[in-house]
């Protein structure tokens, strides 16, 4: 496949910036990699074949940065930026702006991040072209009445949503009138500060949602094709958790109807490159399924789709992005097994998901895929997203991969930090979790059966023994660490 | 040797009866326990004189606390002894949980409450967080305003017993 790229600068960090790295290095393409002065010991700093340091400070002058970003790009002879997911990923501004400076945004059109990023202006859009909408209001007017009085007649429960919204945040769900006011102002105070923007809209709460969502990649010659559904249900605080494919929830034949929905979008839209149009399907009536939004970048939970297809979607950005056609038809394309992601957070999920920060002793390791941006001795700081790792799993059946995740769960300590990795446990070992009863309400409906286990006898022995007996491997492991091999972590020849 | 554990802030007494060389043989709960250090994270136990069970335990010894895992659990663990004196917890001190910026009080000093009503929401790490109160009572003493950044471990707020 021609990749034209000469050298690809990764807008990004974290595991993700990793992620492109491993492709990039597969391809023999050289890359760039951003970091700041906090991040120095963060493996993805590091990474690239050069990698430049953004300073310090607030987001806006670090990865945020646009004309520095640019900058770098022409410094070094960069002619192609991987955006990532998050940070300028979705920013059309930024997306124009380089495509002005003579580089190849590794993503679709500037057109399509605004139509589609605007989640108002994308379901006008999807209404023309006859895709199926919530109930809801996505007018213009912000006026505080006139948005209680469409509430009321969409009829509670309603949601209220950041326009700009993504990632849960400047969302909030009001089943009562009386909490309208207290929510609104909350979330409109959330959207302005996460995306500058605090308009809303507002949509009718569905009581018994899954979340599916079809990937989609299309290319620069007219091609769109779909690389089947990822099954997003289980979340907390609306961010995904747990996300799987092939999705229990749907047959052959409500599949193909949502993926070919999802065609008839990208193909409306004229896009190019990954995509991902979410989707809500009413567990209350068969067959029924909206529109929710699409998001023009590669998604977090992209690794799923790689295990159940074989592709590596990165590379498919890449071809797609240099101009050449996709490599594959519809027609070869088959799901295969099953791919579970669970994500790994350092938060405290029995102590209402309290995001947790702290020093990371040990990280593990495991014969899984294991995306992280984290090594051990790294400190998890307040001043990025708590996502420590994404673990993913592949098995020949959907039991085969619950287990094959329980197992890799416990060999990835992230030891020194609270982490929902037990939660994670309880969740897939639930036994509507197993009989594929997924909704997106999982995790408040079953707390209870969700909350930690006291623990026996003999894992309190265990624990005391691990207490008293890492006294003396410890002054092995202090001796060891001043070795100079450990402090070249990272360093590659 | 009797000796108190705090595993996660609960109290676990054990009899210790050796502690050598990568050796602990201790009594819980009437049941005698004899564990060895083994490689690889693990902790090893005697089944039967030939066949030895090895248990996969992370563990790290970080000033006076170990972090231990055992499974997906995580744990800390530290000598009661040792233990920063915690003492009987204020009577509805609600803490900071972790470095962030004040955005609203709902309440102020004076009001009644009751459980699980908000008082304030901070934001840390890009995320809003009600806090919420921990029971009944009357709020004693705001110590925070809005817009204030607040560090970690900081009292917020104070209750005091409703008479």
């Amino acid at each position: 496949m021609n990749i034209k790229f000469k050298k690809i600068l990764i807008a990004n960090r974290g595991e993700i910036a990793l992620r492109v790295v491993k492709t990039c290095r597969e391809l023999g393409i050289p890359c760039v990699t951003l970091y700041t002065e906090e991040e120095v010991d963060l493996p993805h700093a590091k990474a690239g074949d050069q990698f430049v340091c953004l300073g310090s400070g607030a987001l806006k002058d670090t990865y945020l940065n646009q004309e520095l970003i640019i900058k770098i790009c022409k410094d070094l002879g960069v002619d192609g930026i991987h955006p990532g997911y998050g940070f300028l990923s979705e920013n059309a501004t930024f997306c124009t702006k380089v495509t002005d400076a003579k580089i190849k945004f590794i993503g679709p059109s500037p057109e399509s991040m605004i139509l589609m990023g605007d989640k108002t202006g994308s379901k006008r859009k999807m209404e023309e072209v006859g895709i199926p909408l919530i109930p809801g209001y996505h007018g213009d007017s912000q006026d505080h009445a006139l948005l209680k009085k469409e509430a009321a007649k969409i009829g509670y429960p309603v949601l209220v949503k950041a326009s700009a919204g993504g990632g849960g945040k400047g969302m909030r769900i009001v089943e009562v009138e009386k909490d309208f006011d207290e929510a609104l102002d909350s979330a409109k105070r959330e959207a302005i500060n996460a995306f500058g923007d605090d308009r809303v809209l507002i949509e009718k709460y569905i009581k018994n949602p899954r979340h599916i969502e079809i990937q989609v990649m299309s290319d620069q010659h007219g091609n769109h094709t779909h690389l089947f559904e990822r099954e997003c249900s289980i979340q907390r605080r609306h961010q995904k958790i747990v996300e799987e494919s092939p999705s229990p929830a749907l047959d052959e034949s409500l599949r193909k109807s949502m993926c070919d929905v999802a065609t008839k979008i990208t193909q409306a839209i004229n896009y190019e490159g990954a995509g991902t149009i979410e989707f809500i399907l009413d567990g209350d009536i068969p067959g029924a399924f909206y529109f929710l939004e699409m998001n023009t970048r590669l998604q977090v939970e992209h690794p799923v789709t790689e295990l159940v297809t074989g592709l590596d979607l990165v590379k498919l950005q890449l071809e797609v992005a240099s101009g050449a056609k996709l490599s594959y038809k519809q027609s070869d394309l088959v799901q295969r097994g099953h791919a579970i992601e669970l994500r790994i957070y350092a938060e405290d999920p029995d102590n209402n998901f309290l995001p947790s920060i702290g020093k990371i002793f040990k990280v593990g390791k495991t014969q899984a895929r294991l995306d992280t941006g984290y090594q051990d001795g790294n400190s998890v700081t307040i001043s990025f997203d708590p996502m420590l790792a994404k673990l993913v799993v592949y098995g020949s059946d959907r039991s085969q991969a619950i287990s094959a995740a329980l197992s890799a769960l416990n060999e990835i300590p992230f030891l020194g930090l609270t982490t929902n990795r037990d939660y994670l446990a309880r969740i897939l070992k639930h036994s509507k979790f197993i009989e594929g009863e997924t909704f997106t309400h999982f995790v408040q409906t079953y707390k209870a059966d969700l909350s930690p286990k006291d623990l026996s006898t003999n894992e309190t022995a265990l624990a005391i023994a691990g207490h008293l007996l890492c006294e003396s491997q410890n002054v092995n492991k202090q001796v060891k660490s001043s070795l100079a091999w450990e402090r070249l972590t990272g360093f590659r020849l | 040797m009797i000796k108190k554990f705090l595993i996660n802030n609960t109290e676990v007494e054990v009899d210790l009866i050796k502690q050598h060389d990568g050796n602990v043989i201790f009594n819980l709960d009437g049941k005698d326990y004899n564990f060895q250090s083994g490689s690889f994270d693990s902790i090893l136990s005697k089944f039967n004189d030939s066949t030895t069970n090895r248990h996969q335990v992370f563990s790290h010894k970080y000033g006076n606390k170990s972090y231990v895992s055992i499974g997906s659990q995580s744990f800390s663990v530290e000598d009661a002894s040792l233990s920063a004196a915690k003492g009987a917890a204020l009577f509805g001190a609600m803490v900071s949980p972790m470095p962030g910026k004040i955005l609203k009080l709902h309440k102020k000093a004076g009001d009644q409450i009751s459980q699980g009503d908000s008082i304030l929401v901070m934001e840390a790490m890009k995320m809003e967080h009600t806090i919420k109160a921990s029971h009944d009572g009357i709020i004693a003493k705001i110590n925070v305003s809005e817009g204030q950044q607040v560090d970690g471990g900081l009292v917020l707020v104070e209750l005091e017993e409703k008479k």
